[in-house]
């Protein structure tokens, strides 16, 4: 690894740490929920972290398609590795901030909604590029398909709101005035998070890569025994 | 003229790389059989060829130019499988194939075509009940309709009788004649040994000209 | 000029075909038919629905039948290859998408012909249909149900998964449409004309799974 590199991942860790004694000790418990609040650090920032990697992955695999340059495929598949993960966290988190505030494990909320057809649309995204052999197609498939996905969140997320708002609401979600450390708090999570998410990001992308190489080196090794076995048999 | 063109053409199949730059001309009425092992490439080059999948580098042209959508009316391809429909008959599956290619007199060409390969008397038929040779017989038919300038054929006398291998040399003699440029994937030789013809051999992804193997 | 034609000849090879056999469209129906079926039985007929899961029931009814003729109507496609033959044809890929829609829509359309009244006839208690509003939404949502579905075939044509990928990508991504679809559905069946907005919604999905994919499609149409 590189200076730089040593540097960014320390400043990250170093973030992390600061990050929860914000959310855990600098901040407040809120007024009504208590501590339970301190789980939105966590959900909130997932969920940007989430959504930027599903960003990503649709933007990188544009850009494959028109570039065709493997590292770009790459980025897009650690990018969607990375966003399914913080996107189960987000489900979780929000399932046990639902129990606990709303007294109810789920809840048609339109962004947890969306997040959850989400989270059903990139769990198809490895499967789909998993079950195509031909590695090119797999990856200009897959692109094509991020992309759709992503461009289709907007109109999910519009129209789940639209439903929900139409229909009684039996659960709403009581707003509350965040006192500035809270803000603080959750600010600077997101940038913590979103920093975690570009180390991640890079050291999945290189795993990505190598796994990559070590397919094409295999696929070398084949051809060279192939040639050496003809040469034995003439 | 030129009728194809391949200039360091690059194909990489998933992890493996089936070409490593190939270079290849082929002249308006040239016929070139292309010879080599299984798994040598001979498909691949041909479907790069075709435009029917991308170069990993290098470039294709057509007639001296970049392949587009409107010069495939002037290119003809077989490839292994028949491109076929075995629910409709063999006059229905040239009709369509007729139509894809903006054809005029559609129905008396087909009918043409079906002669030429002795296929009228079935042309009635689904041709999922066709022989393999049948078929084809049909899938040359198909891939000539339109009488292209460039023809690829992966393996036509594959299937084919003796009686279907004379029609077929017979049809490539005249194209010759007509100044169709031919690319012909063969295992064997002996079907068309009476053409002039220029043999270039596909080993392990790179192309070597001349010699008999 | 080419492209009208070249669509033209695609779909009536695709309803030749399918006319010819028939055992696609009789087996997806059948199936439709068995659900209805089914759900009367399991909804206690005789109670009738609330117009909103009359019109929900409905909607996934024909994208549960719609999807199973999706995942079929291609195989004789990939039989042969034939599609590889339609993609020499001297006009622009993407006419394969249009004529796959096409071939789709008719094929859901004829069906809900058959299925829509059965449906009614069980399960339905609407005393007020609007009709122009519930044919017409019955049309537009059918047009971006087989919109997307035609995409999705053609990404995952060559996946081992795909019977299984299908549903798994198909119905996240229909999500805004089966819900603008249902809400005017809902509406229309009790003597309204549904909102303005779920109207749009519906015309939106439409829109962008008609556009999107016929602009992406020559980076997928390859062998």
């Amino acid at each position: 690894m590189k200076k730089w590199q040593w540097a960014l991942v320390s400043l990250v860790g170093v973030g992390m740490i600061v990050s929860q004694y914000l959310d855990f000790i600098a901040s407040p418990p809120e007024a009504q929920m208590g501590n339970v609040v301190r789980i939105m650090y966590f959900h909130v920032a997932s969920a940007v972290v989430a959504f930027t990697a599903f960003g990503v992955t649709a933007l990188f695999g544009i850009i494959f398609l028109i570039r065709k340059k493997w590292l770009w495929d790459q980025i897009a598949r650690g990018s969607a590795e990375i966003g399914l993960v913080y996107t189960t966290f987000v489900l979780i988190s929000g399932s046990i901030w639902g129990d606990a505030v709303w007294n109810t494990w789920w809840t048609w909320d339109p962004t947890l909604t969306t997040t959850l057809i989400l989270w059903f649309l990139y769990l198809a995204y490895p499967l789909l590029r998993a079950s195509i052999t031909d590695r090119e197609r797999a990856a200009k498939v897959a692109s094509v398909f991020g992309f759709i996905a992503v461009i289709d969140v907007p109109l999910i997320h519009q129209s789940v709101t639209w439903w929900r708002g139409i229909h009684p609401n039996v659960i709403t979600a009581q707003g509350f005035n965040m006192p500035p450390s809270m803000v603080v708090a959750l600010l600077f999570s997101f940038v913590v998070f979103l920093g975690l998410y570009a180390v991640l990001l890079w050291i999945n992308t290189q795993l990505v890569r190598d796994r990559d190489t070590l397919n094409d080196l295999r696929e070398q090794a084949r051809s060279v025994l192939a040639k050496y076995d003809e040469r034995i048999g003439s | 003229m030129r009728a194809l063109e391949l200039e360091g053409v690059v194909k990489a199949l998933g992890h493996r790389e089936v070409l490593h730059g190939v270079d290849l001309q082929l002249d308006a009425g040239e016929i070139v059989w292309l010879a080599g092992r299984n798994g040598s490439g001979k498909s691949t080059l041909l479907k790069v060829a075709a435009d029917l999948t991308p170069v990993t580098r290098g470039v294709v042209r057509w007639f001296g130019a970049a392949p587009t959508a409107h010069l495939r009316t002037r290119i003809g391809v077989l490839l292994d499988a028949s491109f076929l429909y075995g629910e409709m008959t063999a006059e229905e599956n040239l009709i369509y194939y007729a139509r894809l290619y903006g054809l005029e007199g559609k129905q008396k060409r087909v009918l043409e075509w079906l002669e030429r390969f002795r296929l009228h008397r079935d042309r009635g038929v689904p041709i999922k009940t066709f022989s393999k040779g049948m078929r084809q017989r049909l899938a040359i038919a198909r891939a000539c309709l339109h009488e292209p300038q460039l023809l690829l054929l992966d393996e036509p006398y594959d299937g084919l009788d003796a009686a279907g291998s004379q029609i077929l040399t017979e049809w490539l003699r005249t194209l010759q004649g007509a100044g169709t440029g031919v690319l012909l994937v063969s295992h064997a030789v002996a079907p068309f040994q009476d053409l002039t013809y220029r043999t270039l051999r596909l080993e392990q992804g790179r192309l070597y000209g001349g010699g008999e193997p | 000029m080419r492209f009208l034609r070249t669509l033209f000849a695609m779909v009536g090879k695709d309803l030749r075909i399918e006319w010819r056999t028939r055992q696609l469209f009789i087996s997806s129906l059948s199936f439709a038919l068995l659900l209805v079926f089914l759900m009367g039985l399991v909804l206690e007929t005789g109670a009738a629905l609330a117009s909103f899961s009359e019109a929900g029931l409905l909607w996934l009814l024909i994208m549960m039948a719609g999807l199973f003729s999706l995942n079929r109507q291609d195989d004789k496609e990939r039989y042969e290859g034939a599609i590889y033959g339609a993609y020499l044809a001297p006009v622009d890929r993407s006419v394969v998408f249009y004529a796959r829609v096409i071939s789709h829509l008719l094929f859901v359309l004829v069906m809900e012909v058959i299925l829509v009244p059965l449906y009614s006839a069980v399960l339905g208690g609407a005393a007020q249909v609007s009709w122009a509003g519930f044919v017409l939404v019955l049309l537009l949502g059918t047009i971006g149900f087989v919109a997307v579905g035609a995409m999705l075939t053609s990404l995952s044509l060559t996946s081992s998964l795909r019977e299984i990928l299908m549903p798994l990508m198909l119905f996240p991504l229909a999500v805004p449409l089966l819900l603008g679809t249902v809400e005017v559905t809902s509406a229309t069946l009790t003597g309204g004309n549904g909102a303005v907005i779920w109207w749009a919604v519906i015309a939106a999905y439409d829109v962008l799974f008609l556009v999107l994919p016929g602009l992406l499609y020559d980076f997928i149409a390859e062998v």
